[in-house]
């Protein structure tokens, strides 16, 4: 088998989005208020002080074609980190005033249809269910998704609040975990009550609706402080697990109003402001910097595919 | 074995002559510490790389704007905290200068391994210097000290808190008291000249308040608290006194008194050391100063108690000498002869103003009416303080030159460098300026440039080395900074301080030096001990036995002096 790296730099083409399933959305609205009495809800007075954030982040750091038989097999050489932060809000931590890192992980690998058959060194296969080059993509953010789920398993879970970034999808291990999403592809509710979102102000939620939409989870949507409160500017929406009885996913709306706004980021730190959290940030920033210098990565990668052309 | 302290860090890069480490969750690196690491280098074996901490510093890493710090000590941004030391490499062993690996492991240097670093192992002799930060002790190689291989020292730091003179007595009391010497010590002679206070006058009365814990850190560097065993204090005659009773406050026991008599004024030509300012030296009247001093020293005669007569004229003060020469010049007869010729009415008339001037400070300094006490002043004790806190300036500069002087031909025509003579100045920048010349000048550049193979050590102390004769500075071997001001710090005298020790020397506190020497390339910081001997009255202990062996208290001055009747006024024999 011949293995050639795309001589170009992997950013290009890395399409950071995973692959959209359009799925129909069921909304059931009644759970919090009835949809006629929808309106912003306010944040209460006190809200959870410690809470763990967990986020992995994933970057493709080669593409290689494997040519078996006159047959082209794309694969791509992924790197992916997950890690949890603990926060308290008190400022106090085992390891002083700050917050900590609690577990972090790296794992690479290499994704195609096909075994190369070759040492990749760093990068362990994977196979994949198909050759589409956005399957491969699709294998290695469920492979992410793993890893984060294993790492949020890992930390001690005294927090009175954990969010996951990005869907709960599966990882509703965690007690009193929250899934944390920034942008908003589609807008699930109707009408009036999609109203309700741009009426909010900051810090304020729109009750708790149940949606169906692929899997099923309870959902809220919150806007953050820090940008103008027009539109959908600063909104967040969160998922809670649908196992949880609707006063418990109620109560942990309310402890996301009351906490989330202090961890929105500034507009002039960070480009994903407010909805990219401070910790987030942070944490993103650490994973990026363990899953190392892609140039070198890039490197060992061509090494390993000129060995195995010999 | 070593306490590990971190790695060596390779964002930053290293090289064979400094590195950075990061210094692990679990250790510290303060300034000062002596830490190592090796690497295996192909065909040679293990380089053991050796160096001093010159930098420390620890940041947020993760941070990437300054209001961070407000969200990671409020527990929202996770932030790593890292500490990191710079190291200033003093030894490579073997010499094969290569950089150390990043990522190899550093450990802080004890025993052995820290002598290796800072060259103690290679000192034959120790000269105990005081303790580093880390509490161990830093020797001084007296190779560079006695002549050996280098000599001299100099001392610079401001006034008041850098006591530099402290510095400069303690290095005294351990070369003599360490046993570095060896045998030479008792032989070894110190000149001190006190300038300020008095100070230095009672270095034989134990200290009472020291406790316990200076007496310890003596012990530590190995050797036993004490006064200096041996010191004679030569005071001015007191001013107005006719029996040359000594000016001195504070002790009664081991103080003489110093003066010259005419005839030695006249014989040794000590006339150019009464202008010994920097201002005389732009003048022309030097011209007339030396012919003066020639003809003084063809015409005097001396007669009983060092007077002299002159022409027949029995002169016996130092006013009396004045006005002769005030006499003799201003006579159109005699003027050629005694200011020599071609000179100008103007420049004779500047010359006469000043001789009188000088009558007031120096008259007491010269005397026609007591017996000649030598013109060397070191006397049978191992050290001699010769007080010049009373005197004027221009009395303390004729002093100095005439002493400095007569030492060093002492020395000269001994043609032996042992026993060492050991001389302690302040005020350096006052006797050797860096512009223009004057007789005492010379003689300190004498000393610098000739005075280790001669056996005279100068250690001389200044405010500002900026300030003083370069030739002087660049000859010491040891150099010593205390506490600088700011603008001085920046100076490139102090190029030997690193770039870190240039900021710390701004607060360095009293009792804290930075010591160069020749072998280690950095200097090392030194924090000496509190003096073991009283430094005012207040902290003076008993009398030493030395000063008080001759018994009923009575000055040594009597030995020398039949006419001193010191305080019993009552007792006349006669």
């Amino acid at each position: 088998m011949q293995i050639t790296v795309d001589a170009w730099d992997p950013s290009f083409a890395d399409n950071p989005e995973s692959p959209s399933r359009s799925d129909r959305a069921v909304v059931r609205a009644d759970i919090e208020l009835e949809p006629a009495d929808w309106r912003p809800v306010d944040a209460p007075a006190a809200g959870p002080r410690r809470l763990l954030v967990v986020d992995g982040v994933r970057r493709i750091d080669a593409r290689v074609e494997l040519l078996e038989d006159g047959d082209r097999w794309p694969g791509v050489c992924v790197s992916w980190a997950a890690g949890a932060v603990a926060c308290d809000l008190d400022g106090r931590t085992a390891t002083g005033a700050e917050a900590a890192v609690v577990e972090v992980a790296v794992e690479r690998g290499l994704f195609a249809a096909v075994d190369p058959g070759a040492d990749f060194g760093r990068y362990p296969y994977r196979e994949t269910a198909s050759a589409d080059p956005g399957e491969l993509i699709a294998s290695a953010q469920s492979a992410m998704a793993e890893l984060e789920a294993k790492v949020a398993a890992q930390c001690a879970t005294d927090a009175e609040l954990s969010v996951l970034d990005g869907p709960l999808r599966g990882r509703t291990r965690l007690p009193n975990s929250v899934g944390y999403i920034k942008s908003h592809h589609r807008s699930y509710l109707q009408g009036e009550l999609n109203a309700v979102v741009e009426k909010l102000a900051p810090g304020q939620r729109t009750p708790v609706f149940h949606l169906m939409s692929g899997w099923p989870r309870y959902t809220w949507y919150l806007r953050l402080p820090g940008t103008s409160s027009r539109g959908w500017a600063g909104v967040a929406r969160l998922e809670a697990a649908d196992d949880l009885t609707e006063n418990a996913a109620i109560a942990l709306a309310d402890a996301t109003a009351a906490a989330l706004p202090t961890l929105g980021s500034a507009a002039h730190k960070d480009a994903r402001a407010p909805q990219n959290l401070t910790p987030i940030a942070g944490l993103e920033r650490r994973l990026k910097r363990m899953l190392g210098d892609p140039r070198l990565l890039l490197r060992s990668v061509r090494a390993a595919s000129l060995e195995s052309g010999r | 074995m070593s306490e590990s302290v971190g790695r060596v860090l390779g964002t930053e890069d290293a090289t064979p002559l400094s590195f950075w480490v990061g210094v692990g969750p679990e250790a510290y690196a303060q300034l000062d510490d002596v830490l190592t690491t090796e690497r295996q280098v192909p065909g040679v074996g293990a380089v053991r790389i050796s160096g001093v901490v010159t930098a420390v510093r620890s940041r947020h890493e993760g941070a990437q704007f300054d209001s961070d710090v407000f969200d990671i000590a409020g527990g929202l941004l996770p932030a790593q905290v890292q500490e990191a030391a710079e190291v200033t490499v003093t030894r490579v062993e073997p010499e094969v200068f290569v950089p150390p690996r990043p990522g190899a492991e550093v450990q802080r240097a004890s025993g052995e391994d820290r002598d290796r670093a800072l060259y103690f192992d290679g000192m034959a002799r120790q000269v105990p210097l005081g303790f580093s930060r880390d509490g161990q002790p830093v020797f001084l190689n007296p190779d560079f000290l006695d002549g050996t291989r280098g000599a001299h020292v100099s001392i610079s730091g401001i006034s008041g808190v850098a006591t530099k003179t402290s510095f400069a007595t303690w290095l005294l009391y351990s070369l003599l008291h360490s046993g570095a010497l060896g045998a030479e010590a008792s032989n070894t002679k110190a000149l001190i000249f006190n300038v300020k206070g008095e100070d230095l006058l009672l270095l034989d009365h134990d200290n009472t308040k020291i406790d316990e814990t200076v007496r310890d850190a003596y012990r530590r560097l190995g050797m036993e608290p004490g006064a200096f065993k041996s010191v004679e204090v030569l005071a001015p005659p007191r001013e107005g006194d006719a029996n040359g009773v000594p000016d001195v406050a504070c002790r009664s026991t081991g103080v003489d008194a110093f003066y010259w008599t005419l005839a030695e004024f006249c014989q040794l030509s000590l006339l150019p050391f009464v202008f010994a300012d920097g201002d005389d030296d732009r003048q022309q009247y030097t011209m007339v100063v030396h012919q003066v001093a020639a003809r003084l020293r063809k015409e005097a005669r001396p007669k009983d108690n060092g007077a002299i007569s002159v022409d027949g004229q029995l002169l016996t003060s130092y006013r009396d000498l004045v006005n002769l020469i005030c006499e003799r010049l201003a006579d159109d007869e005699t003027r050629t002869e005694w200011a020599g010729s071609a000179i100008g009415l103007g420049t004779v008339n500047a010359f006469i103003r000043r001789l009188i001037a000088s009558g007031r400070d120096i008259g007491r300094l010269i005397r026609g009416d007591l017996p000649p006490k030598g013109a060397v002043l070191t006397s049978e004790a191992q050290v001699t303080v010769v007080d010049l806190h009373n005197l004027p300036d221009r009395a303390q500069r004729f002093v100095v030159g005439v002493v400095l002087r007569s030492e060093f031909e002492r020395k000269e025509k001994a043609g032996t460098a042992r026993p060492l003579q050991f001389v302690v100045l302040d005020e350096l920048n006052k006797y050797a300026p860096r512009e223009g010349t004057s007789p005492i000048k010379d003689i300190l550049l004498d000393i610098a440039e000739r005075g280790r193979s001669l056996g005279v050590i100068l250690i001389g102390a200044q405010q500002t080395a900026s300030e003083v004769e370069r030739r002087i500075a660049s000859n010491s071997a040891i150099r010593v900074v205390g506490r600088l001001d700011a603008a001085e710090a920046t100076r490139p005298e102090y190029g030997f301080l690193t770039q870190a020790q240039r900021m710390r020397v701004l607060m360095a506190k009293p009792g804290t030096m930075f010591v160069a020497q020749p072998e280690l390339p950095v200097p090392l910081v030194v924090n000496f001990p509190f003096p073991a001997w009283a430094t005012r009255p207040a902290e003076a202990g008993s009398a030493p036995a030395a000063a008080t062996r001759s018994g009923r208290a009575v000055s040594p001055t009597a030995k020398v002096d039949p006419f001193d009747l010191g305080d019993d006024e009552d007792d006349i024999p006669f």
